[in-house]
């Protein structure tokens, strides 16, 4: 068993002696180059790039901002209006609504009376109206053939805000007791009075202010009532018939606790008539 | 850099950044990596490039490993699956044959002499390298991971996902098949 023992461990012995005599075997230097690299390049990036992953995230959303960035400076639909550019905008809507407006309803306001009782509620009747027109400013441009139509009226004069106002609550004309141009009106009117409604909804926070703002202007316009019907018998006479129903519809529509008979008494016949005429089919159906 | 520092601590301090720290496990390993890889492939272009795979394998995944088990344990299981791919992809088991018909006669010369060098002549070296090529895979791998890793039997058999009593046993048969190459073919097994 020694002898057994002692043999087998010199044969270990052999073994391993042999085994260390065979060819020795090492990796080339270029291996060695390229793997010690590859280390100091990887514990490298690791310095400059902590997270790669991250800032691919960064370069997405630096992307992301320079794209939002030049929709808002170019106005590409569907990007937010820049700030400076609304506001600058907002001054030209202003005198853009009371231009179109103009040719919605072409109502005298250079006679002295009226200018006089409009300066009360121009500043009220002013943010209103730059809320229309902010509002249609973003709905898309009428079809060219409403553009047709619009560029064959007579050229625009000046209105004051609050009749724009008072016509957008007013009701609605059978098409057929109208004419072209009658007809373009009172689509007008009804874009106007859906634009001011949306400008009135847009928020929770702006319907308190819009409600004193009706508020203050309900109480001009009590004012300034006589004012006002004095300016419908003018109209009327004037030759101006369909502006003066209107104005007149508007006014009562706008101030029902107003007893307006009193007033219709001192009305030209042909105008209660007129008046009479257009209440008949609108109320049919 | 001190060389009483643990491979452990060495790949943790490579994980933070310190790459001498991969430089000095590298020129620890490299010889005896290579050796384990160079004596199961056919060539040396195989083994080199297993060899790279091997340790671009470890850079890449520095922040898995973990100190809970040795370096070696690590970059030799590394080593093995490699070679099990290899093996896979070539479809024909690892050869030592080349190496040592070309080289074996050259090394003899210029070993050192000593009562049991003197002892095996160049015909049983010979037999001794057909041997250790003609070796099963598990035994052959055994035997190189315990003679060139210097790991322990029971680290070898964790390398090896084997219990230290199959590790043992596949050891124990490869020295016996190298030893009867060594006699001659005369001893049993």
């Amino acid at each position: 068993m020694t002898n057994d023992g002692t043999k087998e461990k010199m044969n270990d012995k052999r073994v391993d002696t042999a085994y260390d005599q065979l060819p020795g075997a090492t990796p080339s230097a270029h291996i060695d180059a390229k793997i010690l690299a590859a280390a100091r390049d990887a514990v490298a990036g690791d310095d400059n790039h902590p997270n790669v992953g991250l800032s691919r995230y960064r370069w997405i959303g630096l992307a992301a901002t320079v794209v939002l960035a030049i929709g808002v400076l170019l106005n590409i639909p569907g990007m937010p209006l820049a700030p400076t550019t609304q506001s600058s905008a907002e001054t030209a809507d202003l005198d853009t609504v009371s231009e179109d407006d103009a040719i919605v309803v072409t109502a005298d306001a250079r006679q002295p009376a009226s200018l006089e009782a409009y300066d009360a509620v121009t500043p009220e009747a002013n943010r209103v109206s730059q809320e229309v027109g902010l509002e249609r400013r973003r709905r898309p441009l009428p079809p060219p053939d409403a553009i047709d139509r619009t560029a064959g009226f007579e050229a625009p004069e000046p209105v004051a805000d609050t009749e724009l106002e008072m016509l957008v609550s007013a009701p609605a004309i059978p098409a057929e007791t109208m004419n072209g141009a009658q007809q373009m009106t009172v689509l007008e009117l009804e874009e106007v009075s859906e634009e001011s409604l949306e400008a009135l909804k847009s928020s929770a926070s702006s319907r308190e202010s819009a409600r004193s703002r009706a508020a203050t202007v309900a109480e001009n316009e009590i004012e300034s009532i006589d004012s006002l019907v004095d300016k419908v018998v003018d109209l009327w006479q004037d030759g101006k018939e369909h502006e003066a129903v209107l104005m007149y519809r508007s006014l009562v529509k706008a101030n029902p606790d107003v007893e307006f008979a009193t007033y219709e008494a001192q009305f030209p016949k042909d105008l209660l008539a007129a008046l009479a005429e257009q209440t008949k089919p609108a109320e049919s159906p | 850099m001190d060389a009483t520092v643990s491979d452990q601590s060495l790949m943790l301090r490579y994980q933070a950044g310190d790459a001498d720290a991969f430089e000095m496990l590298y020129a620890r390993h490299r010889d005896s990596l290579f050796r384990f890889l160079r004596r199961q492939c056919e060539s040396d272009a195989v083994a080199e490039e297993l060899f790279q795979d091997v340790w671009l394998g470890l850079i890449r995944g520095r922040s898995n490993y973990k100190p809970d088990a040795t370096f070696r344990t690590f970059v030799y299981r590394a080593a093995r699956n490699r070679l099990i791919d290899h093996y896979r992809k070539s479809g024909r088991r690892g050869t030592l044959s080349a190496v040592v018909e070309s080289d074996a006669t050259e090394v003899v010369d210029e070993a050192p002499v000593g009562p049991e060098e003197v002892a095996i002549g160049e015909q049983a070296l010979q037999q001794f390298s057909l041997a250790l090529a003609a070796l099963p895979e598990e035994q052959k791998t055994v035997f190189l991971m315990f003679k060139e890793s210097g790991m322990s039997l029971a680290e070898v058999a964790t390398t090896m996902e084997a219990t230290i009593e199959a590790t043992k046993s596949r050891l124990r048969y490869a020295v016996t098949k190298l030893r009867t190459a060594l006699d001659g073919g005369q001893n049993d097994e």
